[in-house]
């Protein structure tokens, strides 16, 4: 059994059932559409026929978009300059690491919860033909599975909540009270990196159950989630160093490609049709990947499965 | 105990009223006293770590220089605004939705006056005043309130005359409030010692409670003797000109400085001292020392640097600075100490990690080392006018930035504000200074009048008042009359009322004086009034014209119109409005589809004006106050048209990086499932 094996041929199986992955993309584009377009509507009205349109097709006017601001309801005051190149990735990333993720207004509270549930109606169909064979049709798979799934995650849910809402003050009111006197930056930074690393340990193994109970569910034929997760803490538990390792890999192959996409991601400055359109493209192709990295986490990880049955 | 406790007290006593006499007497700073020296300090403190005292004994020379007596002195007790949540400061506005629960009990503060005694000398006895000092209240009447201490004298000062009164007090060091205080072993000390009012003109003592601004003081000459653990550094207003070394783990640093009317010190083991000299042709010299905390060893240089070019602007626009030394403090971390100024000393800020384009330090450096001219050196009361010198020196500030500094960028700060990213392609408005956020300028402008005192100022109306507003204002009025007139206006006003204490009507005087204009409508719209000022292109018109048709009245009669097709033209409209109350001058420019300009002027004083244009170009671009003269224009978002403007494009290019973001924050989301 190998790491690196079940790496590649977890992306071998993710490019095969690419078709689900490409849909799964259309349908979360569809799903921002429309509150896209909704923006721009408000934009345009707002830009309307000033020197500030100019602006910000060259670059972004901070005066207009005071103004803007002023008359934003709660989906267009998520608008902003920050939102553009890299900021696309840090500004949500810095609030997954933080905890602040469901922070954002209802609306798009309500998409993420829409788009949460699409991906858990694919986890099914996607495990199921990433190691268990493709006699059904995919949307029947991914129905069979849906409701064990929808469990798996909800108690994972739980357990992220208890990580995010009461470990994580619970964390910080310690580390304010140890630098209470402290008046080096550093040594706050430090403490808080610590926080972090520990919460995010215990993110991880969390994912980690989550993911392979999921697999069980599917391989095992297992109704209840809380028999997935035990047997999936026993898996991990018995391969742990392999399943730590994969799942690392996996994260270092996303975070390489983030880091990528944070160095070329189109800023603020380009105006061409040509331009605005590459910029577009070249950030749906970035999700797509990111999409397909979250498969792998799957595919990969069911490969492991497999190989340890072997 | 008693026998050593009473000789302790005389030697004391002695040292203080004979001054040290195993000391070298202070140098003379400046032969010609560059101000009346009104009020002056010996003072011997002594800081208590443990405890986080400070014990102390001042002797106040004060003289009535004014054609009034007097029979009190009344003293501003700042520290007692942190007695508890009762007291004026924390009852009000600006502070009262602040939760103090972290606090714990012995982080509160207060300024204990143990005695007051009226020295003997110059037509006076010695008398304890004790027995008369009362707590007053002369501005809200809060009983709770004990920032404000008056004593009798026995007799009233007559105008000419001086008096010496010695002050024993003990001083708990809060944790910090208002920029001063301690945390861990960094104490920064300022608003510590009682500190007499300001005996005004009129025959009245200025000496307001400490509710929400800054302070007002006369000018003097500061002796300071502070004593700490051996091995600190001490960074305090002056020049240390000794230092002791006790014997006991203490060692007594003695500073002095001459005509400045504050005295500020910070202590703490963990500062790195650096020096530098400010060394510009046709300025004074001047010595710098910085002392910077550990975490910023990387700032040196860009701390010197922001400090040297405010001292080369405001010295070359305005004036020079005096004093030949000036003290840079990195505040620590958290400290709450950053961003302050005092005489001849100011408190920077920064974190540990900042670039450049963050312009932290550079930013506040400018602006608190700017202070030494405003309020420093031109030095209004700010319980009144905060405006004179925060609205000032903000305007000072951005304009030293703008010269000295590539223009400002976004600066977004992650991971607990740890971790900052440049957004290197978005600029960002300098020259509208802490307004350019926009954000409650429009209402709150309108919620006080610039000229209400500042103290009194409502919920949100200080910072705009005292800051925004004044600096706009500034930057307008050397829009219409021309940077070579405005920077006259400024150098006048600080040559004239250096050393003293400048009101708005001697600001307005020197406008008036300079431009040989009576400037008063200006001031009155936008300091006596809370009106704002916002033009708008209202609507353009384009219209081809038809052949005329109808009747003329020709030699005594109505005949049918003659057609001349080759008449047949066009005719633009422009329509300009004031949507805001506040009245200026504006111009107008208008640009034809053939590249011609038309510049119009309007006075404003309509709610609408129309401009229209007979030729057959039809008008492609209108804009309202094209060079932004007028900074004090709430909304600019209205003030251009264009008639191909490419507002869909523009919308279209960012709803799509607005929708990748989302998409991605959905993909964060999917990290879950």
């Amino acid at each position: 059994m190998s790491i690196i094996k079940a790496f590649s041929d977890g992306w071998r199986k993710v490019w095969q059932t690419r078709r689900w992955l490409v849909l799964l993309f259309v349908l979360q584009f569809v799903l921002v559409l429309f509150p896209g377009v909704a923006l721009r509507e408000a934009i345009e009205e707002s830009l309307g026929k000033s020197l500030a349109a100019e602006n910000m097709l060259r670059s972004f006017d901070t005066s207009w978009y005071q103004v803007f601001l002023k008359d934003a309801g709660k989906l267009e005051s998520t608008f902003g300059p920050q939102i553009s190149g890299a900021g696309a990735i840090l500004e949500s990333l810095d609030r997954l690491v933080t905890g602040k993720l469901a922070g954002i207004p209802a609306l798009l509270f309500g998409l993420a919860v829409v788009y949460l549930l699409f991906w858990i109606f694919f986890s099914g169909g996607l495990i199921h033909q990433y190691g268990f064979g493709e006699e059904n049709s995919f949307f029947a798979l991914a129905a069979r599975y849906f409701w064990r799934i929808l469990g798996i995650v909800l108690l994972a849910g739980a357990a992220y909540a208890i990580i995010f809402m009461v470990l994580l003050p619970f964390f910080s009111q310690i580390v304010e009270n140890i630098t209470r006197q402290t008046i080096d930056e550093r040594v706050h930074f430090a403490l808080t990196v610590v926080k972090y690393l520990i919460l995010w340990s215990l993110v991880v193994v969390v994912n980690l159950l989550a993911d392979y109970a999921k697999i069980h569910a599917v391989g095992q034929n297992l109704a209840s989630p809380f028999l997935a997760i035990g047997r999936a803490a026993r898996f991990v538990f018995r391969h742990f160093f392999k399943t730590i390792g994969l799942y690392l890999l996996v994260a270092a192959t996303g975070l390489f490609g983030m880091v990528f996409y944070l160095i070329t991601a189109p800023g603020a400055t380009h105006s061409s049709w040509g331009m605005i359109l590459f910029g577009l493209f070249w950030g749906e192709l970035y999700v797509l990947w990111r999409i397909f990295v979250r498969a792998e986490f799957l595919a990969a990880q069911t490969t492991l499965i497999l190989q340890a049955e072997e | 105990m008693k026998k050593a406790g009473c000789i302790s007290v005389l030697l004391l006593f002695w040292m203080v009223s004979a001054g040290h006499p195993q000391e070298q007497p202070p140098p003379v700073q400046f032969p010609e006293p560059l101000s009346e020296r009104i009020a002056s300090y010996q003072i011997d403190a002594v800081l208590d770590v443990e405890k986080r005292l400070v014990v102390g004994t001042e002797v106040l020379t004060w003289k009535n220089t004014t054609s009034h007596q007097t029979d009190e002195l009344p003293f501003h007790l700042y520290y007692n605004a942190w007695n508890n949540e009762q007291s004026s400061m924390l009852q009000s506005a600006r502070y009262s939705r602040r939760a103090f629960g972290d606090y714990r009990d012995d982080e509160w503060a207060y300024c204990w006056v143990k005695s007051v005694v009226l020295l003997a000398g110059n037509g006076w006895e010695e008398k304890d005043l004790t027995s008369t000092m009362e707590y007053i209240q002369p501005d809200d009447g809060n009983p709770q309130d004990r920032t404000v201490m008056r004593v009798r004298l026995p007799r009233p000062i007559r105008p000419g005359e001086t008096v010496r009164v010695r002050l024993k007090w003990e001083l708990k060091i809060p944790r910090t409030f208002a920029r001063t205080g301690f945390r861990g072993d960094y104490f920064f000390i300022a608003q510590w010692f009682p500190k007499v009012g300001v005996f005004e003109e009129n025959g009245t003592w200025n000496c307001h409670q400490f509710i929400q601004t800054e302070f007002f003081a006369d000018f003097g000459v500061y002796d300071v003797r502070l004593t700490v653990p051996s091995g600190w550094i001490v960074g305090a207003t002056g020049e240390e000109i000794g230092r002791r070394e006790n014997g006991d783990g203490t060692t007594t640093h003695r500073f002095y400085q001459e005509d400045v009317h504050d005295f500020v010190w910070v202590a703490s083991p963990h500062f790195k001292v650096f020096e530098d000299v400010f060394d510009e042709p046709g300025l004074p010299r001047v010595k710098l020392r910085l002392l910077l905390m550990p975490d910023h060893l990387s700032k040196k240089e860009r701390y010197f640097e922001a400090t040297k070019a405010a001292l080369k602007y405001y010295g070359t626009w305005w004036g020079p600075y005096p004093y030949g030394h000036l003290t840079i403090v990195d505040p620590a971390y958290r400290s709450g100490s950053g961003g302050m100024e005092y005489p001849t000393l100011f408190t920077g800020g920064t974190r540990w990690l900042s670039p450049r384009a963050a312009r932290s330090p550079e930013g506040v450096t400018v602006h608190e080392c700017g202070h030494q001219f405003w309020y420093g050196i031109v030095a209004n009361n700010e319980f009144e006018h905060a405006w004179l010198d925060e609205g000032f020196n903000t305007y000072s500030t951005t304009r030293t930035m703008e010269a000295a500094f590539p223009g400002p960028v976004l600066v977004r700060r992650y991971f607990e504000g740890f971790i900052p990213y440049v957004f290197e392609d978005i600029s960002v408005p300098e020259r509208t200074a802490r307004s350019d956020s926009y954000f409650g300028f429009y209402s709150e402008l309108k919620r006080d009048r610039m000229s209400t005192l500042s103290w009194q100022y409502g919920p949100g109306g200080y910072r705009v008042n005292s800051y925004g507003k004044p600096a706009r204002m500034l930057r307008t009025l050397e829009n219409l009359v021309g940077w070579p007139v405005f920077q006259k206006i400024m150098s006048t006003y600080f040559e004239r009322w250096k050393f003293k204490h400048p009101k708005p009507r001697d600001f307005f005087a020197v406008v008036n004086e300079v431009t040989g204009e009576d400037y008063s409508w200006f001031f009155e719209q936008v300091y006596n009034q809370s009106n704002v000022l916002d033009y708008a292109v209202d609507d353009v018109k384009y219209r081809k014209l038809q052949p005329t048709k109808g009747y003329d009245f020709v030699e005594g009669r109505f005949v049918p119109v003659k057609r001349d097709t080759s008449t047949a033209s066009a005719r633009s409209t422009v329509y300009i409005r004031r949507w805001g109350e506040m009245i200026l001058p504006v111009e107008i420019k208008v640009t034809f589809a053939d590249g011609d300009t038309v510049l119009e002027r309007w006075d404003g004083k309509e709610r609408w004006v129309r401009f229209v244009y007979p030729r057959p170009e039809r008008v492609v671009k209108v804009e309202v106050d094209p060079y932004h003269k007028l900074v004090l224009d709430v909304n600019t978002s209205n003030n251009s048209w264009v008639k191909d403007a490419p507002a869909k494009k523009a919308a279209f290019k960012w709803a799509t990086k607005w929708m990748v973001w989302l998409q991605h924050l959905l993909e964060f989301f999917a990290f879950f499932v």
